[in-house]
């Protein structure tokens, strides 16, 4: 915890030297820019770090349960860009929500401005109609932040949030991933990147099989490719569409232009996303589109 | 002569992806989406009215100018007939966007207006209008902006070589703009003058 705000002061102090220390970033138009992708944003500290953590773990059990993915940005002020134009800006960027689902959430709060919003991606505005987003601002987090319980209001807020997606009925969560970054496309995602380099190799070795046996060499390497892609993965049909895939370019393709397809073609696909790996990484799953629903409101 | 009829139909094919007409289409699509966005957001807005002024008109006393403003500038917005012509005539489209931008400047009199007035401020169903009303006013925000950009996009792009050359040929024209100057007056907060409302 302790070295990671220590990085981010880091990087804060080499991007922009001349920015007073302990303000969030902004670009040379005086708006903010929009923070690296994070389940939790406070760049000033408004949140004792135990209570930003609890945030944190609180988000990443539900992603894993539930799938959605919900972030908070805490700043001093959006000004003089308006709280609402400041979160799309973000939304759009991070684009937060699994793909396919785009079941995400922005929370935005600008302290000194003493203003809130929330911004839902447009497969939640119908389980978080801008009226209930209104609601939520005005009684959850209003009250509180007016105190300066700024984790209390957040918490209270993400609870209620939580009740209103589950109550939508969206596809679960992976709970049992092994790490907290897990949706089922990026997996799949994950899956078709780590096999490339096998389809590669596959492709290198028939093409030599092929020069020393034939047919029957291009056969053996896609054999080769079934088994060991169903071996790492424990996924048979993706072995079988390597296999094919390695004895039809093995057989038909040139080697060196198969590669640089394969490699076009992904090319681009995997742009989305922030800081991954790790435990408690946090990538976007790139499907939330934020279209200005939701609401805000002042304290 | 088959044969000859199919190479020609292939050779066709192939000049006609070469040559930029399915990035064409591909933009002008994105565009129509675009358009289609923004007309429905700004007709969620005009369905919001009616609930909007009913409220306000239980307010005694309320401010009557702004009111007959708003419902003025609502009756003018729908009036017009909205065809998908209308985003590839220049002249049409600058007025569709004045009608809906009195409105929009009437509306934000209104809320400005209604802060005045106690009773709607502590009236829950008229903050639930407001906060759906500021919720649509954002959409068409966003909504006008991805216009804008595909709109851009596409007039970019076709007048590129050799997109240019199939733009020609196939009829694909450049698209009329929505005006940014307006927004900027309708972004301007309305000056509210208090003397005659004022209890």
């Amino acid at each position: 915890m302790r070295w990671s705000t220590a990085s981010l002061a880091l990087v804060l102090a080499f991007l922009l030297p001349a920015a007073p220390a302990a303000d969030a970033k902004r670009g040379p138009d005086g708006l903010l820019l929009v923070p690296p992708l994070a389940r939790v944003s406070d760049p000033n500290g408004y949140l004792a770090p135990a209570d930003r953590a609890a945030l944190e773990n609180k988000l990443a059990a539900f992603e894993a349960t539930r799938g959605a993915q919900i972030a908070i940005v805490l700043v001093g002020s959006t000004k003089p860009e308006p709280i609402e134009d400041y979160a799309h800006r973000v939304g759009d960027t991070w684009k937060i929500g699994r793909r396919g689902i785009g079941d995400g959430i922005l929370i935005v709060v600008a302290i000194q401005d003493r203003a809130a919003r929330i911004d839902v991606a447009r497969s939640l505005e119908g389980a978080i109609p801008d009226v209930t987003a209104a609601h939520l601002v005005r009684e959850k987090m209003g009250p509180r932040f007016a105190a300066k319980d700024y984790a209390g209001g957040l918490t209270a807020t993400l609870d209620a949030l939580f009740g209103l997606i589950t109550a939508e009925g969206l596809p679960p969560g992976t709970a049992s991933a092994e790490s907290a970054r897990g949706n089922g496309a990026a997996q799949g995602e994950q899956a078709i990147r780590a096999l490339i380099p096998l389809v590669i190799g596959g492709v290198v070795l028939g093409a030599v099989l092929r020069r020393l046996f034939g047919v029957l060499g291009a056969l053996l390497a896609a054999g080769g490719a079934v088994a060991v892609v169903a071996f790492l993965l424990s996924s048979l049909f993706l072995g079988v569409v390597a296999g094919v895939l390695v004895f039809v370019l093995a057989t038909f393709g040139g080697p060196m232009m198969v590669v640089s397809q394969v490699l076009g073609g992904r090319g681009g696909g995997f742009s989305s996303g922030g800081f991954g790996g790790g435990g408690g990484g946090f990538s976007s799953g790139g499907g939330g589109d934020f279209s200005g629903g939701g609401a805000s409101g002042n304290w | 002569m088959r044969m000859l009829r199919l190479y020609g139909l292939m050779a066709l094919a192939i000049l006609l992806t070469g040559c930029g007409y399915n990035g064409i289409q591909t933009r002008d699509q994105a565009v129509k989406s675009a358009w289609a966005e923004v007309l429905s957001q700004y007709q969620r807005r005009a369905d919001l009215i009616p609930n909007i002024v009913n409220s306000v008109k239980g307010e005694t006393n309320f401010e009557q100018e702004t009111l007959t403003r708003v419902i003025e500038a609502r009756a003018k917005a729908t009036s017009i007939q909205v065809t998908p012509e209308l985003a590839n005539d220049p002249a049409a489209l600058h007025k569709f966007q004045q009608a809906q931008g009195e409105l929009s400047s009437a509306l934000s009199r209104l809320l400005v207006v209604s802060e005045n007035y106690p009773n709607l401020k502590s009236n829950q169903g008229f903050q639930d209008l407001r906060a759906e009303l500021e919720g649509t006013e954002n959409r068409i925000a966003i909504a006008r902006n991805r216009y804008i950009k595909a709109v851009e996009d596409y007039n970019v792009f076709i007048k590129q070589l050799p997109q240019n050359l199939t733009a020609m040929a196939m009829g694909f024209k450049e698209k009329p703009q929505f005006a940014v100057e307006n927004e900027q007056a309708l972004e301007k907060p309305p000056t509210v003058d208090f003397g005659g409302a004022k209890k």
